[in-house]
């Protein structure tokens, strides 16, 4: 059994450097868009929503050198295809969220909040007093895009904020500690 | 009649005095609100999104979202940033029709067949473009940003006519004429 499995993963080991070999074997502009879709569809894919998109491209850039880093994608390809095609990608979605309605922007935000976070209070909370949304905006953008999406965010994470406050159900009705009413 | 012609003479002269005043107000890349204005109007220049940036300044889509969601205090903050992006968005296409007047008149010098025609027509142009401007200015001040939409399409469109009219004539010279050495 131990010794099958050794060799599954050998194989699998070997088609990925395999993978490797023929991906550096491609020209630079052809091996940018494979891996630039290879993101798009393995990683990005999978998050829900845009908003997330952002948020995981955002963290993917290292804060001290402002480089972006992503394991297997320099593994797979090389470091420098790695940091362009993330670039790339999150400018893209940076881009599209930045230029959306704010009511588009803030059904983004709501879903965010709703799928990716355990204490949707406390991220509202933080986000709006350490503006950590700031984070967000990748380095080599027009100014004017940047200020309309940092307006936008902070309209819209008041929006949610506002609405989560709204129909958060009311603790005192959720475990029955209601007073009773004077009929009964 | 000598009155009539006093009126006529203080007329003109308050137009150019407009004229000049308009000239000389030139937009300047230090009254942009940016850590890196040079920077800031090169991209603005290359950017493709002008018009979805126009709606997202000036449309009255986000507003109206906004204005019955959230408290007075967000609100108003809401429309000072407006404000602020359009005054910006403002003082960058100035820039821009300037930098595109600078390079006409750079190539214009440098040809010995000029045409008048062509040039008073981006003159005219030029000048209404700056008058545009200041009116949305004015408008921006007072009102602000919001419901202004067609008057910032109006301007948009004057500063790519402007553009269109000083590239077009340099892209014909230069495969025809040849410039002054």
């Amino acid at each position: 059994m131990g010794a099958k499995n050794f060799v599954c993963k050998t194989e699998e080991l070997t088609a990925v450097l395999r993978g490797k070999e023929i991906m550096t074997s491609l020209p630079i502009s052809e091996t940018f868009d494979v891996a630039l879709q290879d993101l798009r569809t393995r990683t990005l894919g999978r998050l829900q929503g845009d908003f997330a998109r952002l948020v995981y491209l955002a963290s993917t850039r290292n804060y001290n050198t402002g480089r972006y880093e992503h394991d297997g994608l320099s593994f797979r390809y090389s470091m420098p295809v790695a940091e362009r095609v993330l670039a790339t990608a999150h400018r893209e979605v940076f881009l599209s969220l930045a230029l959306r309605s704010l009511e588009a922007l803030t059904d983004e935000v709501q879903q965010y909040v709703r799928f990716e976070s355990d204490s949707p209070e406390e991220l509202l909370k933080l986000w709006t007093d350490l503006q950590a949304y700031r984070i967000l905006v990748p380095s080599q953008d027009d100014p004017l895009i940047v200020k309309i999406f940092l307006s936008n965010l902070s309209a819209a994470l008041a929006i949610v904020a506002e609405s989560w406050k709204r129909d958060r159900p009311d603790p005192a009705q959720q475990f029955g500690l209601r007073s009773p009413s004077p009929g009964r | 009649m000598t009155g009539m012609l006093i009126l006529i003479a203080l007329g003109i002269l308050l137009i150019v005095v407009l004229a000049r005043m308009l000239w000389h107000s030139e937009p300047k890349a230090k009254d942009l609100p940016f850590d890196s204005s040079r920077e800031a109007i090169a991209r603005f220049a290359s950017f493709e999104e002008a018009d979805q940036v126009v709606e997202r300044i000036f449309g009255d889509e986000d507003w109206n979202f906004l204005r019955h969601r959230v408290p007075n205090q967000i609100r108003r903050s809401f429309l000072k940033q407006r404000r602020e992006m359009a005054f910006c968005w403002l003082t960058l296409i100035r820039i821009r029709a300037k930098s595109a007047m600078h390079h006409h008149l750079a190539y214009a010098r440098s040809f010995q067949s000029l045409e008048p025609m062509l040039e008073g027509k981006v003159a005219i142009n030029y000048l209404a473009f700056q008058l545009s401007c200041a009116l949305l200015a004015g408008l921006l001040w007072l009102r602000g940003p919001v419901a202004l939409r067609g008057t910032v399409a109006r301007a948009y469109e004057l500063c790519e006519r402007l553009r269109a009219l000083t590239e077009v004539p340099w892209a014909q010279r230069t495969s025809s004429a040849r410039p002054r050495s």
